[in-house]
């Protein structure tokens, strides 16, 4: 009971603005009387794979529980983090779970109810209406009916209500509440996202609009779907592939796509392995945990800027300006005269620096404790921005000879004079020896151990760089890159593995992204109008 | 779980050489132990888990079946009649076809089955823990319950080819099912003991457990509604949760236990408070009965962590690379050194805690080990293996050497053995129980 308090201010305001019961009650009408047709898809769904329900992520349950209750849920941050799978945590969570996990969901919900309770505006939320003295029951009703519907994605059926309603004493209509909170959070209605077959085992169907606004909601905002979204999935327009690409523009641009900010791109671009990241305070004494928070928000900002339409998504690698605050500034070598106190746009001209690659917060994911890793930074190349990976290193490798180099560019040297590992590391050693002028926190450096530092490299294809700005260029123009990119976004949409069956759709998505000239709306647009994330197959019956 | 290492750590460090029990404000049970007059059946298994293997030549003890401590165990002195160390146990089933061998080591460290490489078709076997946790399940409020000092990044991949979860977890509760593990004391403390607020009164206490059994009913009846509606793939799912619904229905029902009165832990200020609060946990656990099975990972398959502490620069995976170079070697028995200490100081704890008409070390078998045994090389023979309490099966103060090769999985079926367990087989070669080990077998 100690565990959960009142929402911070930016939460509370989402709940302010978030209309009333009747309000709510009134758009829909409204939008049932304008959509009165409401457009059908086409009738039969094509063939897509197979996909397993999926919990809650611990960052979902935490977004979730924000948008519905408009209170913190504080033990949510000390989850046992679900372990990535293909990358995502999203992919991880079709794993059964565990009885601990049931246990810690009892344990978060109590405290959540009560936090609840305790605040002021979670508890103006939750009454959307006044207990009449003589009559309280359709009040009553009311309550626990809009906070199911809000809760578990969906509205709840009769039965569910009814059992939901008995849990509450009118004359004790707080501990009443209470138990109502505890059970529908604890509900496998709420850690699960389910999706209901419809037909025969193994065929395909158009999903519910409910469940579809889930899936949308889930894959941008990592949160329940909000009052609009959930009157558009009631009269059906969500079917429809202009609304869907509306609802796309319409929820990047809302705060709450900061789920899909460290959602995917945290996970995608490492940004949110930034947490567990030390750093010896005698060697890196500009490392503390106020740089590591300004690196993730630095990058955060970043890769914002493109959920806008009309940006190309090369420029994450090629912009030439970074987001600085004063924690950053140090790191950069900024002038004293340059004061810079919140975040603002510096221009990386004089700084050898240039988008993406040369982010301190990058660099220090992708670096040792005590040193830069070259092969840690080639490989986030090849893997996360080419999805080009290197076969796994022979068995041998794993004891390495002693190396006396005193630079890195030296001691791969070495390593690659051993047959077993030249094939690779002819690939990996170039790209990771252009990031070698940024130590393990990411501030530049001319030199390693007194010898000057040679960025300057050349792929297995003959292309040449000067440094990482030329490498940027590069991998930015690369064909395999805009394909990476869409690989990522699907399989994180889908939270599944891809599979050949996908291939085609994928293509399609490419095609899409490239035709816009790689704007990661269209992308985003793309995926979320394909037929894999709006149909499911019908499992086998048990 | 975020462990700062940085600051404040100079009288931790003095702490942190030698077995010193750090006195913690939450538990307060030490007594002088008594020794029962019959012997003590173990009834408690804690599996302990260090990453990246060790450095061989300082860590395993001479050849002489009387244990001489090694200069990386010396800090076990003060328990080293009730500890046995192996040398010469392999996990085969640990080796990858291909490179992963911390991902593999680790998956078959407690199951001593191979695991299949795969991101999201995880497979390979009932671990040690989780069969004694079945075979009792229902006799304690948890059946089992899995702590670690590390989360782990919520990044990237981990080894190649491999799930994360294989280098996070050592217990699996069946073939695919890793559980995961808990590194938040808080957390950790309120799961122990239920929720219960020992600070408030009987009549509270009761109240709050029927509260509890009408949301528990009303879960469940939604777990019925769904049941009809689900296909094979997900109904699986929503029978993992009903399992854990179930351990919760009957912990609502279970009796309060003479737990002692207990006060939560705080956020550890770094990673030396975490561990000492993790350490002390596990006494609770046990001494108040909460369950009798636990496992920990003082670090993650591959841990990199650092330790400014001792004075050693580089990270821990990375020194176990050392690649021939000295000063490595000497930083990576500096670290075995200090996790001996570590576990040095939990096995104290343990002895230190009454039990019955003994202490708690004397009926818990603890088991020491890690995902490889050397790792610079990833070998999968030689393991670092340890073996304390269960004193009046096997006695201590041993060191028992096998043969280059012996599987580890003889071992484990020793142990469940005298857990009263009647397997006669283990994982993918534990063929039989361990011989020489019982000395009355």
């Amino acid at each position: 009971m100690r565990s959960a308090s009142a929402s911070s201010d930016s939460t509370r305001r989402a709940t302010e603005r978030a209309p009333g019961h009747g309000e709510r009650a009134a758009i829909g009408l409204l939008l049932l009387g304008i959509f009165a047709v409401a457009c059908a898809p086409e009738p039969a769904a094509p063939p897509v794979p197979e996909a397993m329900v999926r919990r809650l992520t611990a960052f979902e349950y935490a977004n979730t529980v924000r948008d519905v209750l408009g209170v913190e849920a504080s033990l949510a941050r000390e989850f046992p983090g679900d372990p990535p799978a293909l990358g995502f945590d999203t992919v991880a969570t079709s794993q059964p779970p565990s009885s601990l996990l049931v246990q810690i969901f009892q344990h978060s919900a109590e405290s959540i109810a009560d936090a609840t309770l305790r605040s002021e505006s979670a508890r103006a939320a939750l009454h959307v209406c006044t207990p009449a003295p003589a009559d309280p029951s359709p009040c009553l009703r009311a309550i626990v009916e809009s906070l199911l519907t809000r809760a578990w994605r969906r509205p709840p059926e009769r039965a569910e209500l009814e059992r939901y309603l008995a849990l509450i004493e009118p004359a004790e209509l707080d501990a009443g509440l209470r138990l109502v909170i505890e059970a529908a959070l604890l509900s496998p209605q709420f850690t699960f996202r389910w999706e209901r077959d419809a037909g025969a085992p193994g065929e395909s169907h158009w999903l519910d609009d409910h469940a579809l606004a889930v899936r949308l909601s889930y894959f941008l905002w990592s949160s329940a779907p909000d009052d609009e979204l959930l009157a558009l999935a009631v009269v059906g327009r969500l079917q429809d592939a202009s609304v869907l690409a509306e609802q796309v523009e319409r929820m990047l641009a809302d705060p709450r796509a900061a789920g899909f900010v460290d959602g995917f791109a945290g996970q995608w671009l490492h940004f949110r392995g930034l947490d567990d990241i030390f750093r010896d305070a005698h060697r890196y004494p500009r490392y503390d945990e106020a740089v590591r928070d300004s690196m993730r928000e630095a990058m955060r900002r970043r890769f914002r800027e493109f959920l806008v339409p009309g940006r190309d998504l090369r420029d994450l690698l090629l912009d030439t300006h970074a987001h600085v605050d004063a924690e950053l500034a140090a790191l950069y070598y900024l002038p004293d005269e340059v004061a810079v106190g919140e975040f603002t746009r510096i221009d990386l001209g004089p700084h050898k620096r240039r988008g993406l690659l040369t982010e301190p917060g990058l660099m220090t994911v992708l670096a040792y404790p005590f040193a830069s890793a070259p092969t840690r930074r080639g490989r986030f190349v090849l893997e996360q921005l080419l999805c080009s990976p290197l076969p796994p290193p022979p068995p041998e490798a794993a004891a390495q000879p002693v190396s006396d180099a005193s630079t890195a560019r030296e001691r791969l040297a070495h390593h690659r004079a051993d047959p077993a590992c030249a094939g690779c590391h002819a690939i990996l050693d170039p790209i990771g020896l252009a990031f070698e002028h940024f130590d393990a926190v990411g501030a530049w450096r001319g030199s390693e151990h007194g010898e000057l530092i040679d960025a300057a490299g050349e792929l297995p294809t003959g292309e040449r760089f000067a440094d990482v700005r030329e490498l940027a260029a590069i991998v930015a123009d690369d064909p395999r890159f805009p394909r990476c990119v869409a690989t990522h976004v699907l399989t994180y949409a889908l939270g599944r593995p891809l599979v050949a069956e996908d291939q085609p759709v994928l293509s399609n998505i490419y095609k899409k992204f490239i035709a816009a000239d790689r704007d990661l709306v269209a992308l985003i647009v793309a995926v979320v109008q394909s037929d894999p994330f709006r149909a499911r197959r019908a499992q086998e019956a048990p | 779980m975020k462990s700062a290492t940085r600051r404040g750590l100079s009288r931790r460090a003095l702490l942190a050489g030698g077995a010193v029990a750090v006195g913690l404000p939450f538990l307060d049970v030490m007594r002088p132990p008594a020794r029962a007059a019959g012997p003590v059946r173990p009834r408690r298994l804690l599996c302990y888990f260090v990453p990246n293997g060790v450095r061989g030549d300082a860590w395993f003890p001479a050849s002489d079946p009387v244990l001489q401590l090694s200069p990386s165990l010396a800090a076990l002195a003060p328990v080293k009649e009730r500890v046995i160390v192996f040398s010469g146990l392999a996990n085969a089933p640990g080796l990858p076809e291909l490179p992963g061998s911390h991902a593999s080591g680790t998956a078959a460290f407690l199951t001593a089955r191979k695991a299949r490489r795969s991101e999201v078709d995880l497979h390979v076997g009932v671990s040690l823990d989780q069969r004694y946790a079945a075979a009792i399940a229902g006799a304690t409020p948890l059946d089992s319950l899995q702590l670690g000092c590390e989360g782990g990044g919520s990044f990237g991949a981990c080894d190649i080819g491999f799930a994360c979860a294989y280098h996070r977890s050592i217990s699996w509760s069946s073939s695919t099912t890793p559980l995961p593990k808990l590194t938040s004391p808080r957390l950790a403390f309120d799961l122990l003991l239920a929720g219960d607020d020992p600070g408030a009164s009987a009549a509270a206490r009761a109240r709050r457990r029927a509260q509890r059994r009408s949301v528990l009913d009303v879960v469940l009846a939604d777990i019925h509604d769904l049941e009809g509606d689900l296909g094979v793939g997900d109904r699986v799912r929503l029978d993992a949760y009903l399992a854990g619904l179930r351990a919760l229905e009957r912990q609502v029902d279970a009796p309060a236990g003479a737990c002692p009165a207990a006060s939560p832990p705080g956020e550890p200020a770094d990673f030396l408070a975490h561990l000492d609060l993790m350490n002390e946990l596990m006494v609770l656990a046990f001494a108040c009965d909460r369950t009798r099975v636990l496992t920990f990972m003082l670090g993650n398959a591959a841990s990199n962590r650092a330790f400014p502490f001792l004075g050693v620069e580089g990270g821990h995976h990375d020194l176990s690379h050392h690649a021939g170079d000295a000063s490595k070697i000497a930083g990576l028995r500096q670290v075995d050194a200090w996790q001996a200490a570590q576990f040095a100081r939990l096995l104290q704890r343990l002895a230190d805690t009454p039990d019955g008409d003994g202490d708690l070390l004397r009926s818990t078998i603890v088991l020491l080990g890690s995902d490889v045994g050397d790792g610079n090389s990833h070998s999968h023979h030689d393991l670092p293996v340890l073996l304390a309490g269960g004193d009046d099966l096997w006695g201590g103060g041993r060191h028992l050497a096998y043969e280059t090769g012996t599987p580890l999985a003889r071992l484990y079926v020793s142990l469940l053995q005298a857990l009263g367990l009647p397997d006669t087989r283990f994982g993918e070669d534990g063929d039989g129980p361990l011989t020489g080990l019982r000395l009355d077998a």
